[in-house]
């Protein structure tokens, strides 16, 4: 008797696996914390379109329905997500809770879950607001769960510098859907998500650093060590700092915002570089501190953008 | 020739109390999204047709 038959015979003998999950580990799934940062840059998106919510931009309801299949969406590629990585999220403390690992949803159960929210997103968006808005979408999916997860992230230490793409898209996918066309503006608020995402994200990789060795993920601290990652923060954070006043020197933002986006800004690179020179006993604790204020810094760059054009009015 | 498995009937799986409760949970959950997906579309079609809604052969 060969082996597959031996093992198929075993699966046949035990009992058919059920699915235990609650409604809740459906939602646990979408990741709800980074699908309300989302929410927040895509509304902000379309705030700042032509016409915004004004009376020639897009209607309430049409803005609701967008900001929720935009979620929506994002949501079902965190579950495609979590399908794909469900063996290294077992060995990572951060991620071992996650409803796959801890055997609450089956892997099955989450790629069809995922694979039916995304279209059920895209096709909603292709027929409620706009077709450009919905291939968009779909890319922003495609690249999250496919691009990243399945290639980027266990191949290179630039896996979440390229992959930030993904993250980066939610406010261009905003204008488009209030628009229906791009410019420069929803292109530089890509650029800015695009350059917080590596100096946010290492500082949590330097916390990590023993899960994600553990997990063989090729993050910039495992590949290079940590004195290259914190050269690289503060790099980035400078570098950042530069492209979130493009909207002040392009002319697409007023002094208000530039003075706010300058204080913000200042105070991440300072963050960086105290990280940087930290001692090895201080540096967790200051990383943590810096993960946090990345947060609070993208979410406030972000509250900036259209109260500038309310003070502006 | 090889010996023939004694058993290879599937068995079927056990649905417990807490798993047809969950079960149950999901599937009200499910139907609660569904009917919010059909309600968005209505608002959505209405709000696209604007005024033309009312505009049609009595």
């Amino acid at each position: 008797m060969s082996q597959d038959y031996e093992e198929t015979l075993a699966k046949m003998q035990g009992p058919a696996s059920l699915d235990a999950g609650s409604a809740a580990d459906y939602i646990a799934l979408m990741k709800p914390r980074v699908m309300s940062l989302v929410v927040f840059t895509a509304l902000v998106g379309m705030i700042m379109a032509p016409g915004g919510f004004g009376e020639n931009g897009l209607h309430p309801v049409l803005a609701i329905a967008a900001l929720a299949l935009i979620s929506v969406g994002a949501g079902a590629s965190a579950a495609l997500n979590m399908w794909y990585d469900a063996d290294i999220d077992a060995i990572m403390s951060r991620t071992q809770n996650r409803p796959i690992p801890s055997g609450r949803v089956s892997k099955a159960s989450a790629l069809v879950f995922g694979l039916w929210v995304s279209g059920l997103a895209v096709m909603g968006m292709a027929v409620m607001i706009n077709y450009l808005s919905a291939a968009l979408l779909v890319f922003t999916i495609f690249f999250y769960a496919v691009i990243y997860t399945m290639f980027l992230k266990r191949a290179t230490a630039q896996n979440i510098v390229i992959g930030g793409a993904a993250g980066a898209l939610p406010p261009v996918i905003g204008w488009a859907a209030a628009a229906n066309s791009l410019s420069v503006e929803p292109l530089i608020y890509f650029a800015i998500i695009f350059f917080w995402t590596p100096p946010h994200f290492w500082a949590l990789a330097l916390i990590k650093n023993d899960d994600y060795k553990a997990a063989k993920v090729p993050m910039l601290p495992v590949t290079s060590g940590v004195k290259a990652t914190l050269r690289q923060i503060v790099g980035y954070s400078i570098v950042l700092l530069g492209v979130t006043l493009l909207p002040y020197t392009m002319g697409f933002s007023g002094l208000f915002y530039a003075a706010g986006a300058s204080i913000l800004g200042l105070i991440f690179v300072g963050m960086c570089v105290l990280l940087a020179f930290s001692k090895a006993d201080q540096r967790n604790r200051i990383a943590g501190m810096t993960f946090v204020y990345s947060i609070f810094y993208l979410f406030l760059l972000f509250v900036l953008l259209p109260a500038d054009k309310l003070v502006g009015a | 020739m090889s010996k023939e498995p004694e058993n290879t009937q599937i068995q079927p799986p056990v649905w417990t109390e807490e798993l047809l409760r969950q079960r149950r949970k999901r599937a009200a959950i499910m139907a609660v999204a569904l009917l919010a997906f059909v309600g968005l579309f209505f608002l959505v079609t209405l709000v696209k047709l604007g005024i033309n809604v009312t505009n049609r052969p009595l």
